[in-house]
């Protein structure tokens, strides 16, 4: 009884110290409101932080293989597949470049979180390298899927180990192991295609497929624990 | 000015910009009796917080935010005199609710200053004792005390009154 009789004095007690609305207050509001991000801004402005010579690179390299190809008659696509890794190293070490640096944990307190940076980076890069892979598959004799899959299988390859690689070592070590991943998957594609020449006929193109499938799964799995990793910075 | 983390009524909690903007805008109106006044010093309240380190850096970021309202609330009432709260009632009201209202509000006007301030904060505005009391630099028990002082004194005002 005496319990709700305090809160009956209470609840009139707000009634005698009521106020006017205020007029001004949805302005100030919106006024002290940070503008909104989205994602295509967050994608432009990670589009700038990524260096040129990142493209040049790409450029470059595409231009060896066509040269490769064309004036030296050598196989694009094995040139094309020994190249791979590089474009990997290239990608993973420009999205981790930040942990590299020490620099993540003033990322983490910029608009966007880490891990959305990352992917964004990540992103941007992995489109560029398909893009590539693509241009050469294109250009190279025989059916496009399948010039995709020999392109693809390096690619992932490289990609899954540097990937293991930065979740386990940080800072310069963990860049200078992802150059030996590239290193060591140009070294095994060179050595396939010197030796193994058959391997990359259209009747091996199921196994291609299933090892494309196993490294892409592989690879989403790495990719997540790395964004998972990220969430371990905890900032102030 | 959002929630960092969500805790226990007397942690260390960011106050939300929308949701104090009223209660701050109700106790400066409160002081001073302009509307357009207390809404500048709502506004000139919450920037200055928003600049300041020591309020990043608060315990007690409330109190922080009460503290220079009510500084600004003092500045300015040195400068001009309020205007007097109209009288009138609002609404439609049955006899009995009139009474009522005229009761409790002579029963607020007979407490002090402090009093009427703390009922406002506590009751009013839901300020968190921890903040109140390290606004007015007391042991929270002590306002604990003071706060069911007051509306024991109030009800015991409003029931004098009733036939």
């Amino acid at each position: 009884m005496k319990g709700r009789k305090e809160k009956e004095l209470i609840q009139k007690l707000g009634q005698m110290f009521e106020a006017p609305p205020p007029k001004g207050k949805e302005a100030f509001l919106r006024s002290q409101r940070p503008p909104k991000l989205h994602l295509g801004h967050l994608l432009a402005v990670q589009l700038t932080y990524l260096p040129k010579w990142v493209w040049l690179l790409f450029s470059g390299g595409f231009l060896a293989v066509l040269y490769a190809g064309r004036s030296l008659q050598m196989d694009m696509l094995w040139i094309a597949g020994a190249l791979v890794p590089f474009l990997v190293l290239v990608s993973v070490t420009e999205s981790f470049r930040s942990m590299a640096c020490g620099m993540e944990e003033l990322e983490m307190a910029a608009r966007f979180s880490l891990s959305g940076i990352l992917l964004a980076r990540m992103g941007i890069l992995g489109l560029g390298n398909l893009a590539w892979m693509l241009g050469v598959a294109a250009l190279v004799e025989g059916r496009l899927p399948g010039n995709v899959l020999f392109l693809m299988a390096p690619y992932l390859l490289t990609d899954f180990g540097c990937l293991m690689v930065v979740r386990r070592l940080k800072g310069r070590d963990g860049l200078y192991a992802c150059g030996g991943v590239a290193a060591a998957v140009c070294c095994i594609e060179l050595t396939l295609s010197a030796n193994f020449a058959w391997i990359w006929e259209a009747r091996y193109l199921g196994w291609w497929l299933a090892a494309v499938g196993v490294l892409l799964f592989g690879n989403l799995w790495q990719g997540f624990w790395a964004m998972y990793k990220t969430e371990e910075y905890v900032w102030n | 000015m959002t929630p960092t983390q969500t805790g226990k009524e007397g942690d260390r909690v960011q106050p939300d910009l929308e949701e104090q903007y009223d209660k701050i805008y109700r106790y400066c109106y409160y002081r001073l009796k302009d509307a357009h006044l207390a809404e500048d010093l709502t506004q000139e309240t919450f920037l200055r917080c928003l600049e300041s380190d020591s309020y990043a850096d608060a315990e007690q970021p409330l109190a922080f935010l009460y503290t220079v309202a009510r500084n600004l609330c003092v500045d300015e009432f040195r400068k001009k005199k309020p205007q007097e709260l109209p009288e009138g009632l609002q609404g439609e009201a049955t006899e009995e609710r009139l009474v009522g209202e005229i009761t409790l509000r002579m029963a607020l006007e007979e407490l002090t200053d402090r009093e009427r301030e703390l009922v406002l904060l506590r009751y009013v505005n839901e300020v968190p004792a921890a903040a109140l009391a390290k606004l007015y630099g007391v042991s929270r028990f002590s306002l604990y005390r003071e706060t069911k002082g007051i509306l024991k004194k109030l009800e015991r005002r409003i029931s004098d009154e009733r036939p």
